[in-house]
């Protein structure tokens, strides 16, 4: 139960139910996709029987938003179970949640939430991760999420807490850079130096998105093309990591296929080796108001034969 | 630089969090003060800093906006005919006041609305008049209604079944495994179409209605029915063979046999056409 043996996937696609025909009927040349593991745990209809049928044609990552790894309720070991059930029908080449807490007192707020990064919650998350790692026989793999504040209860760099975290459990990391660009900005912090020291042998994949400034703050909406800046921090991250499985998230005003397809191939522009020479200046801010971390979880939509 | 702020257990700043993202209504003086009631005081101050650009009211007003509008947009996007019926602004009221009473209790989303059509007869504008209105019925049978279709669209069931022919012996024939059936005092699964046809329908004026869903390789179609029909198909839902259900529905209707034997055949044939039925192996019980 390794980090090290999981394969570099190459460049991958979210699997939204919008485009469930288009996979099925054109068989694109994709090189993997990401399924959000709640769309389709305890689901039993189309979307878990399409999920079924694309596993049998390209590797696939089941992506949660559910885990809550931070949560100071007790780990929820139903979800666990219905997690595992999916993994051993899908066989994920790994299973990723986020750095968060989802709700606490068993209420569930459907957003993932910050955590004080501190000595105490840095042993909480590290011995839930155990348990989990242990519970699903494989390594997790946590992703950094957007933030839109800080506590003053923190007492290190979230850099610093991820590289404590995969040290201690041997869990790996995804790392999205569109968040590091988002929550560095939120929270005053400087990105291309949380990039330089994550530990980047623990990385195990990248994520890209677009996002929406805001003015005063930025918005991870995944709902449109990768910020120019977000690219240059690509550049640095795939340097410094050497390369690993990439996915480009989009789940708001889903484009066609090829639209995405096309925006998460221009990925190899900044595989080369080319210097990172800094990021470029942000672009002009949008004022209007947008909703943080998008459910990309939703609502299934149907299948239905015309009525009577 | 400032010193650290004292040390306050995970489990409190969730608590606190959490609280004040669920009773945003409530506690707009709470954030006026920076004061969270029922935890010893805390500042938000204390527990949130402010940064460049953001107070720390800001920073948490942000999570604030996102989880209201989030859960919201599930909702509209579970109960879409009836948002359309009501209109968005009256349903983004009655959601919200909903949420608050029915926070979230599950990862799955799907059953965030289970409670909303209890809640809305609960609720409903005129649960103290003599007199009801009829519009709420409506409201409420729909809000049933495209709930219940969302929970079939996922529900397990055995789907790997090729339907009944013309030539099965009647004996054979039992319902498909995905299959409901519904009564309704008012047009709903008319409104339902209409409105997912893009129709724009008016709100209708109440008509007893009944309807049947089922779902066959993973989708999902609906039938009209009448009343006989819909009586039928619940004598054969609860597992009683076609025989059974006709002498069941003989017994509570004033319709004669010869009445419904004669009607029957028309029936049969439909709802083989419409693939209601598989055909059970010889010697198999029902049950
Ligand atoms: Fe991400």
């Amino acid at each position: 139960m390794s980090i090290n043996n999981l394969p570099d996937l190459g460049l991958g696609l979210g699997l939204r139910s919008k485009h469930f025909n288009h996979i099925l009927a054109e068989q694109p040349n994709v090189d993997w996709f990401e399924a959000i593991s709640e769309n389709f745990m305890d689901s039993y209809g189309r979307p878990r029987q399409v999920l079924k049928q694309i596993a049998e044609q390209y590797p696939i990552v089941m992506h949660g938003v559910s885990l809550s790894i931070g949560s100071s309720d007790p780990l929820n070991f139903a979800y666990l179970k219905s997690l595992k059930t999916l993994a051993k029908e899908i066989k994920p080449a790994w299973i990723s949640d986020h750095l968060c807490w989802t709700g606490t007192l068993t209420i569930n707020s459907h957003d993932l939430l910050p955590l004080p990064l501190n000595e105490e919650s840095l042993q909480h998350v590290c011995n839930r991760i155990r348990m989990v790692q242990d519970y699903l026989e494989q390594p997790l793999i946590l992703e950094n999420p957007s933030t839109y504040l800080s506590f003053e209860q923190s007492t290190m760099p979230e850099w610093q807490f991820l590289a404590h975290m995969t040290e201690e459990t041997g869990c790996g990391l995804l790392l999205d850079v569109n968040n590091v660009y988002v929550s560095a900005f939120n929270n005053d912090f400087d990105p291309v130096e949380y990039i330089e020291n994550i530990p980047h042998h623990r990385v195990v994949q990248m994520h890209l998105a677009g996002h929406q400034h805001c003015g005063d703050y930025i918005i991870d909406t995944h709902d449109r093309r990768v910020a120019g800046a977000v690219w240059e921090l690509f550049r640095l991250a795939w340097q410094k990591t050497g390369g690993v499985a990439t996915l480009l998230e989009w789940d708001g005003d889903i484009p066609a296929f090829d639209v995405y397809h096309a925006e998460m191939l221009k990925a190899k522009n900044f595989m080369s080796d080319n210097a990172f020479t800094g990021l470029p200046a942000p672009p002009i801010a949008e004022k209007e108001t947008a909703v943080s971390n998008p459910i990309h979880f939703m609502v299934a939509e149907l299948t239905m034969n015309p009525g009577p | 630089m400032t010193p650290p702020k004292a040390h306050i257990p995970l489990a409190r700043v969730q608590q606190w969090m959490q609280y004040l993202l669920l009773r945003q209504g409530n506690t707009l003086q709470d954030h006026q003060q920076h004061l969270v009631p029922d935890d010893n005081g805390l500042l938000l101050t204390d527990m949130v800093k402010d940064s460049k650009r953001l107070s720390a009211r800001e920073h948490l007003a942000i999570y604030q906006r996102s989880y209201t509008a989030r859960l919201r947009d599930c909702m509209s996007k579970q109960f879409s005919a009836l948002e359309y019926a009501l209109g968005e602004d009256l349903f983004r009221a009655f959601a919200d006041e909903y949420l608050q009473c029915h926070p979230s209790t599950s990862y799955n989303l799907i059953t965030l609305g289970e409670k909303f059509p209890a809640w809305l007869e609960a609720n409903r504008p005129d649960k103290d008049e003599v007199v009801k209105e009829d519009w709420p019925d409506f409201m409420i049978e729909l809000a049933r209604f495209e709930y219940a279709i969302h929970i079939i669209f996922e529900e397990e069931a055995e789907e790997d079944f090729l339907p009944a022919t013309g030539d099965a012996p009647e004996e054979t024939l039992q319902l498909i495994p995905v299959f409901h059936v519904f009564a309704f005092s008012f047009p709903v699964r008319w409104y339902y179409q209409a409105f997912t046809n893009k129709l724009a329908p008016e709100l209708p004026a109440p008509q007893e209605s009944y309807c049947a869903v089922m779902r066959h390789q993973y989708k999902l179609s609906i039938y009209d029915l009448n009343r006989g029909q819909y009586l039928l198909l619940q004598h054969l839902l609860s597992g009683h063979t076609i025989r059974q259900a006709k002498a069941q529905l003989h017994n509570q209707n004033t319709a004669d046999r010869s009445q419904l034997e004669s009607v029957w055949p028309l029936w049969k044939k439909k709802w083989l056409e419409a693939g209601f039925f598989r055909s059970r192996p010889a010697g198999t019980p029902i049950h």
